[in-house]
């Protein structure tokens, strides 16, 4: 796949992905183009894969869950904490909505990757694990505790308890 | 209590801040295409300002999501002229720019401070942080020193934070989003325009505090803000290349922790980094300094470069110095709020007193002279020290040639009404001539030379009756 391809194809959905895991523009911008000018340098590698739009978004996610290894992290910690408890309009200020937008931006990193593949991108959880680099079980741990801190009530996933069980 | 489905419609609504398909491409691209990227983070944070109170809540860092529809890559950014650009790695430093009559550089850069004060943190006192007005770019005028008045502008995409000069170009930290971003600046050819360009250098999380440019505009220096508890102390250091943005990162050692990186000059010999010293941080202490980095040597320890003179001495105290690009000589302005920490006004030259005044030092060591002293106005009262001069905004490769902001105040006396001026003098080689330029100064502003960047202040002038 070229690399004209793979942007005719999936960059649309890819900078969608990158935004949604960034949470604001000028961060998805940033998260975005960062990896996209390494991915077309390597184009010539990336391209051979057998699903480059796969390897595409696991840079992405790296690059995002990198930032919470910075030693700026706290630096990133308290503007989106600045963010999440800036006083927004008055129409906002109660819209059920934003508060829960609010609380995704102070989920760890790692949590809010999960929440994103799972209940954005609609992954199965043994895909997030390989895109996370862990065991599904790992990944079923982190939406847990995820939805726990939104107070979000889980819908038991079909074959859930089978796969823990098979993974024990 | 919420259900799946809420969580599934709030991440959708976030698909609005996707960034633009056809920008993004057309970014990478031309950025990928002109030099090999190099994205990799991995910095430490941040840092203060300097040991006054309104410059150290003045410092900038910068918060806040901006909606800058810009900019990408190792970027592209619209010029004044409407060219659009890019520094591709490896690219030519800027050629350098003339030298006028008076022996000044022909142009300079000035960055007028928003009056709100912003903090490292991003919000400002009282304040809701960076001004919504600055968060998309800001325009900063270039002003020529023939004519004093200014010739062009830049447009930066972003808050701007900090501002350089090599002998040729102009370059500023601009933070859009968390993080902050470095941009070069070149005049056209017919000097009637400029064109803006982000250098291929990481960007930084942390906020950053003072840049400086060596003199062929090749490496650039920044400090960026640490926070420890409530202070914001600046205690890391990076020299990168703005030709393809490898850098060498200095700290200090945790031992040492609580100092902090004020103003930075390069010498001519493009190696030596001259910065100032605070410890405590932010504090004028006989434990702060001027110092001395060999860049190009080994190691990490920012604690390892070579003090010069301290911020007290037998001239008095100073909130810090400037040093010749030959190296050779210090300059500073004794800042004593009621007697300096030596326990008198401050001696140099045989002066008893020397508060406000210009004091030149031999950087090898030697007797201080008084280089410049603002006239006192008539009604003056002898115990006040109404007249003083802000830190050079220029000073010339041997030191002959000081350019110095000084202000004359006299306070309200049963003999006189109040009275304030403001003015800028050039000091070429024992003659002292008046320069008739004050920009469109606030209180507060960054002027950036080749070689120096001057960060004063100007007091607000009470009005004469």
């Amino acid at each position: 796949m070229t690399f004209e391809e793979f942007a005719s194809a999936h960059l649309a959905a890819v900078l969608r992905f990158a935004a949604v895991l960034a949470g604001d523009r000028a961060a998805a911008d940033d998260l975005a183009q960062e990896v996209l000018i390494r991915a077309y340098s390597r184009w010539d590698r990336i391209g051979g894969l057998e699903r480059p739009e796969f390897y595409v978004r696991k840079m992405i996610l790296n690059e995002f869950l990198s930032w919470r290894r910075r030693s700026a992290r706290q630096a990133r910690r308290d503007l989106l904490a600045e963010r999440a408890s800036a006083v927004p309009d008055h129409a906002q200020a109660y819209s059920e909505r934003e508060a829960l937008l609010g609380e995704l931006s102070k989920l760890p990193r790692r949590q809010r990757a999960v929440l994103v593949l799972r209940y954005y991108e609609g992954r199965p959880d043994t895909e997030i694990a390989q895109l996370l680099g862990c065991s599904p079980g790992t990944v079923r741990g982190y939406a847990s505790r995820a939805l726990a801190a939104l107070r979000v009530e889980m819908t038991p996933r079909p074959g859930a308890a089978l796969r823990t069980k098979v993974e024990s | 209590m919420r259900d799946e489905e809420d969580l599934r419609a709030a991440l959708r609504t976030l698909e609005r801040h996707a960034p633009d398909a056809e920008a993004t491409l057309a970014a990478v691209r031309t950025t990928a295409g002109a030099a090999p990227a190099r994205l990799v983070w991995h910095r430490g944070a941040a840092l203060t300002g300097r040991p006054r109170g309104w410059a150290r809540t003045f410092a900038p860092l910068a918060a806040a999501a901006s909606v800058v529809a810009v900019v990408t890559g190792v970027a592209l950014a619209t010029s004044m002229t409407g060219q659009v650009t890019a520094r591709p790695g490896g690219s030519r430093p800027a050629a350098p720019l003339p030298i006028t009559a008076q022996g000044l550089p022909a142009f300079l850069m000035l960055y007028p401070a928003p009056l709100h004060s912003v903090q490292p943190n991003g919000a400002s006192i009282g304040g809701s942080g960076i001004p919504s007005a600055l968060r998309s770019h800001q325009i900063l005028p270039i002003v020529s020193t023939a004519t004093w008045r200014t010739v062009t502008q830049a447009r930066l995409p972003g808050y701007v934070t900090a501002i350089a000069a090599s002998s040729g170009a102009f370059f500023a930290a601009v933070v859009r989003g968390p993080r902050a971003w470095f941009y070069e600046v070149r005049l056209t050819a017919d000097r009637g325009g400029t064109t803006t360009a982000r250098l291929p250098i990481p960007a930084d999380m942390a906020p950053i505090g003072r840049l400086a440019v060596s003199p062929d505009g090749t490496r650039l220096a920044y400090s960026t803000y640490v926070r420890h508890g409530q202070q914001n102390d600046v205690q890391n250091l990076v020299v990168a290349s703005t030709a393809n943005g490898a850098e060498h990162r200095w700290q200090t050692p945790a031992r040492d922790s609580g100092g902090s990186i004020g103003s930075m000059t390069w010498l001519a010999d493009g190696r030596t980094l001259a910065f100032n010293w605070y410890r405590p941080a932010g504090e004028v202490t006989t434990e702060s300094s001027l110092r001395l980095l060999d860049t190009i040597s080994p190691g990490h320890n920012l604690l390892a470069s070579r003090q010069v003179l301290p911020l007290i001495n037998q001239a008095g105290a100073f909130d810090d110095y400037t040093i010749s690009p030959d190296g050779k000589t210090v300059f500073g302005i004794v800042t004593c709020p009621r007697r300096c920490a030596t326990g008198g006004p401050g001696t140099a030259g045989g002066h008893p007193d020397v508060r406000g005044s210009l004091i030149q030092f031999p950087a090898a060591g030697g007797a201080p002279v008084v280089r410049y002293t603002e006239p006192r106005l008539p009604g003056t009262p002898g115990n006040v020290v109404g007249s003083k001069c802000g830190d050079p905004l220029w000073i010339s490769a041997s030191a002959r040639t000081v350019l110095l902001p000084c202000y004359q105040h006299r306070p309200r006396t049963a003999a006189h009404y109040s009275l304030s001026t403001v003015h800028v003098v050039l000091l070429d080689n024992g003659r002292v001539r008046q320069v008739p330029w004050l920009g469109d100064l606030a209180d507060m502003f960054f002027i950036a030379f080749p070689g120096i960047t001057s960060y004063d202040w100007v007091p607000h002038l009470p009005p004469s009756p």
